[in-house]
């Protein structure tokens, strides 16, 4: 009973008609910032942080929370429409969400990805309340054995977001993750592949490296096509779901929603490794694997749902122990230090009214978002109607903005051009980018804790088989890589026979 | 020697390149043991790795069954538009965003094969007017709107 | 109310006077406090209380800018090629005032002539802890457990060349002991690693463990002359009187900023930081307010770099 005590005071906090309205001012903010390509929640974030001092803690923080997930939504709606991923969980919705919006089905494919969110947002907002302090406790059991083990599963599993040569795609993956060494290095503080440029010490930047491969590389071969790219006059006005596609993604964003919610508690990589451990759930799963990254629906459903509800649960560490797990909820923490309060073990009991306001504020702002949404997706699919001539100089302009905003510094922009001439080689000799961006996230991770892991050990490996959570995922690592290589090798096969 | 599968072949070439870069690259680094892994250990580790499997392709790619063709390339596109971000880049400081928006929306439009002198100059009018109400006005970004005096600034 | 009147014509006119005396100074404004950091960071909140303050102090818009990147080394050098005329101000910290100059062979700054130091803002100390359920007790226990377990002697920080890991090695050295340093990528990180029992000791800025003590970690110690919470005894009170050490943040200008201007700066610093709600929100955050004259701030500079500069030479500590 408790609990009904607790969500009566959030409720109290979160409804007052304050309250309600910065609610819905950071909702529509992070949805109109998060729709810009090449600006996702950190940006906005850092950019209207300062906004936010002015206003009571309470209300700070709320307006703050809707922001985020007010730019979750829409930097799905970026990804699928002009195919540039805001941030790195949405880097999967790109793969077959893109794809559905140039055959004609953008508009449904935003509305799963927004009623995916909802109810992903309002499941995990169930969780946070009530598993919140034990969920928090998970986090202590990951050592280092146990996260590289995670990052090793984490690795294998993204050859699963390739279609085409199996190969490649662990080339690519190996290339993410030399590109992820770059800058300084965590355990040493030594400087790795900066060829003495100063900017290059925090390392490539992940905007840079999504926006040259997604967005720049994009335009650049959709010019090459002359094709006169105005996608989705066709079917305009088919932005509802068909009964088929609704039954085909229902499941998906249940099981998105179940495995974003338990991974969005880890530190680092919990919103992208459930992302797309949730499209490679799907994939694996589905009668019809062949039709992932051609625009099949439950590629993105599930990895939609999953990153909500990651982006939710991911406040746990934060409210529970004051630890952000990723750097806008970093900047969340900067924002309750800038008001007085400390964020750690103690905000639940010393500020109770802030805490559950919080928690059911989200609930309220998912509300409000899918409500803001749904009406909204006919005017974005209706903006795809600009011809593309027009149309492509706006997305530079605006993925050129938001690469400076990053840090306040033009050397990203040049950086993006290269990385766009990296993803258009690439895409001429058909490596898929999204194993890369994978390696590339979770490879300075996977390094950082494989030599602590080992530092620690005094050098013996045997840690990481004798620790039962990082056995367990280097056994399903295992099990993954054979499910993955066996259907190339039995097709390798097939086509020595038909030789 | 024919190469059969030019794909393969120049993936392979690109893998070997970056692996190898790697490997050169991380021998100015501290090796280090497996114990006490030193900041080069990983990537030359992962730099091998990447030049074998450059290895395997390039081997495929000269013996594979599956034939394919070389890719084609157009120079245009590619050109101008990634010259648009580098020169948007370049002038931002000295320019200021107002100029530089409006020559990044007219360079890069250019790449089109649809490209009129009229409709881009009016795109960039619009860009412009967005970008300054959006970003300078609404969102109060720190950038530098007009040219700078004596085109000082980073 | 004639008094009352006589009272403000006569402020009126001193103020008046003040900014048209020879010695006062104009600066042109806005004036621009650079935070070499994202957003959001601990310096940044401290650099964001204090402009809201120096508004009124200076009759200027200040506005807080921040230019992160490659450890606040990118803003540091942009600073010292802004104009010096009081208008653009950076905060800086020991990384970038005392490790780097020793660490990196081609620094793009010298913090001794590019920049004139203003004011200390803030203090915070270091701090050495367990985690809740371990048996150490005290400085003492924790030297005897390293030398009885070499192989489990490991001590994180919450990064590789910070202050908090050559404190670290400066407890180890000074006690005669081997540790060896893993360092995390932050104090969250490293708290939670603390917490969780994957590391056994930590050292790290006092404010950023403090929330967690008693209940989830145990503060062995901080490192001032005085105690931060009655129930932690210093190094000193525990017998080590050669473990000491503080972190801080203060404000610097490029190096030819008129004297005149760094007083008035200066002094209007030290009074922001000394209103009381501003110190109490710096208090709250773990730390001291401070507020020092431009010669006191030089003092600190220079006595840190005695204090650190020995024991980062002698880890062999280098970032290229």
């Amino acid at each position: 009973m408790e609990l009904l005590s607790n969500l009566a005071l959030g409720f109290q906090t979160a409804v007052s008609p304050m309250n309600l309205l910065y609610c819905l001012v950071g909702a529509l903010i992070g949805t109109l910032i998060g729709v810009l390509p090449g600006i996702g929640p950190v940006q906005t974030i850092a950019i209207l942080l300062p906004t936010t001092f002015a206003l009571p803690p309470v209300s700070a923080l709320i307006m703050l929370a809707g922001i985020y997930y007010g730019a979750q939504y829409g930097g799905s709606t970026t990804s699928i429409l002009v195919n540039v991923p805001g941030e790195a969980s949405s880097v999967v919705t790109c793969l077959d969400g893109h794809q559905m919006a140039r055959q004609g089905r953008g508009g449904a494919a935003l509305t799963i990805a927004a009623l995916g969110s909802f109810v992903a947002g309002c499941f995990a907002t169930v969780v946070l309340a009530l598993l919140a302090v034990p969920l928090a406790e998970l986090a202590f059991r990951f050592g280092p054995a146990e996260y590289f083990s995670l990052m090793v599963f984490g690795l294998v599993g993204s050859v699963v977001l390739a279609s085409g040569s199996l190969i490649k795609a662990v080339g690519m993956i190996v290339v993410g993750l030399l590109l992820g060494m770059v800058g300084t290095d965590v355990t040493s503080g030594a400087h790795r592949f900066t060829f003495g440029i100063p900017e290059l010490a925090d390392g490539v930047g992940f905007v840079s490296l999504a926006m040259g491969l997604f967005g720049i590389c994009d335009i650049i071969t959709s010019l090459e096509k002359r094709e006169k790219r105005d996608i989705l006059k066709s079917r305009l006005t088919g932005f509802w779901l068909s009964r088929r596609e609704l039954r085909e993604a229902a499941p998906a964003v249940v099981r998105g929603t179940l495995l974003g919610s338990l991974l969005g508690i880890l530190p680092g990589g919990g919103a992208i490794i459930s992302s797309f451990t949730a499209y490679m759930i799907e994939k694996k799963s589905s009668r019809r694997p062949e039709s992932f990254g051609k625009g099949n629906i439950c590629g993105v459903a599930g990895p939609e749902s999953a990153n909500n509800a990651a982006a939710q649960t991911s406040f746990v560490p934060l409210l529970t122990l004051g630890i952000p797990p990723n750097v806008v909820l970093a900047m969340m923490a900067g924002a309750m230090m800038i008001h007085g309060i400390q964020p750690g073990p103690r905000v639940i009991t010393s500020n109770p009214a802030l805490f559950w306001g919080v928690i059911v504020s989200m609930w309220v702002g998912n509300l409000m978002l899918i409500l803001l949404n749904l009406p909204l997706i006919g005017i974005w699919v209706r903006l795809l109607t600009v011809p593309y001539r027009l149309l492509y100089p706006a997305i530079l302009v605006f993925c050129c903005i938001g690469l400076y905003s990053v840090n306040n510094n033009t050397f990203d922009i040049g950086l993006t051009a290269l990385c766009g001439l990296l993803g258009y080689g690439l895409h001429k000799l058909e490596c898929e980018p999204a194993p890369l961006i994978l390696g590339f996230v979770l490879g300075p991770m996977m390094e950082e804790n494989l030599r602590r892991a080992m530092l620690l050990a005094r050098g013996d490996p045997s840690v990481f088989f004798t620790r039962p959570l990082s056995l367990a995922f280097l056994v399903l690592a295992l099990l993954l890589l054979i499910a993955v290589a066996l259907p190339g090798i039995r097709r390798g096969r097939d086509k020595a026979f038909t030789e | 020697m024919r190469i059969r599968n030019p794909t393969d072949f120049l993936t392979g070439l690109l893998f070997l390149f970056f692996g190898a870069a790697a490997m050169l690259l991380s021998r100015g680094l501290t090796l280090g043991t497996a114990a006490k892994m030193g900041p080069g250990y990983f990537p030359f580790a992962l730099g091998a790795l990447l030049c074998a499997l450059g290895g395997f392709l390039l081997a495929r790619g000269v013996l594979s069954a599956a034939a394919g063709g070389w890719p084609s390339l157009q120079i245009k596109p590619l050109f101008v538009i990634l010259s648009s971000v580098v020169l948007f880049s370049q002038i931002l400081n000295p320019l200021g965003l107002l100029l530089s928006t409006a020559l990044l929306v007219l360079l890069a439009s250019a790449a089109s094969h649809e490209f009129r002198w009229k409709e881009a100059l009016i795109n960039a009018a619009v860009l412009v007017g967005i970008v300054l109400t959006v970003f300078v006005y609404f969102l109060e970004f720190q950038i530098p709107v007009w040219p700078a005096p004596g085109g000082r600034g980073m | 109310m004639r008094s009352l009147c006589t009272w403000i014509l006569v402020a009126a006119m001193v103020g008046l006077l003040g900014t048209a005396g020879p010695e006062a100074q104009e600066i042109k404004g806005p004036i621009k406090i650079v935070v070499p950091y994202p957003a959001g960071g601990g310096s940044d909140v401290v650099a964001r209380l204090i402009a809201d303050k120096l508004k009124d102090a200076l009759g200027q818009a200040v506005i807080v800018e921040n230019k992160p990147g490659a450890g606040g080394r990118i803003g540091t050098e942009y600073v010292k090629g802004q104009p010096a005329d009081g208008s653009v101000m950076l905060v800086v910290n020991p990384a970038l005032f005392v490790v780097a100059p020793v660490v990196f062979s081609k620094l793009a700054y010298d913090p001794e002539t590019d920049f004139a130091p203003v004011s200390v803002i803030q203090q915070y100390q270091f701090c050495v802890s367990v985690p809740a359920a371990s048996t150490i007790g005290d400085v003492k226990a924790l030297i005897d457990w390293i030398k009885k377990n070499p192989n489990q002697a490991n001590f994180g920080s919450p990064a590789a060349g910070s202050l908090p890991h050559f404190f670290g090695l400066m407890i180890a050295k000074t006690a005669g002991v081997e540790m060896v340093h893993s360092s995390y990528n932050g104090s969250g990180p490293l708290v939670t690693a603390l917490i969780g029992g994957q590391i056994p000791i930590g050292v790290d800025a006092y404010d950023a463990q403090s929330a967690y003590h008693p209940d989830k970690i145990r503060i062995l110690a901080t490192a001032g002359t005085a105690r931060k919470s009655s129930d932690i005894p210093t190094f000193i009170e525990q017998g080590f009187p050669e473990i000491e050490g503080v972190g801080w943040n203060a404000i610097v200008v490029p190096a030819k900023t008129p004297k005149p201007v760094i007083a008035k700066l200066s002094a209007a610093i030290a009074q922001a930081v000394r209103t009381p709600d501003v110190a109490e929100k710096i208090r709250g955050l773990g730390s001291d307010p401070v507020g020092t004259t431009p010669e006191e701030a030089a003092a600190v500079f220079k006595k840190d770099r005695e204090r650190w500069v020995p024991i980062i030479k002698a880890s062999g500590f280098k970032a290229e």
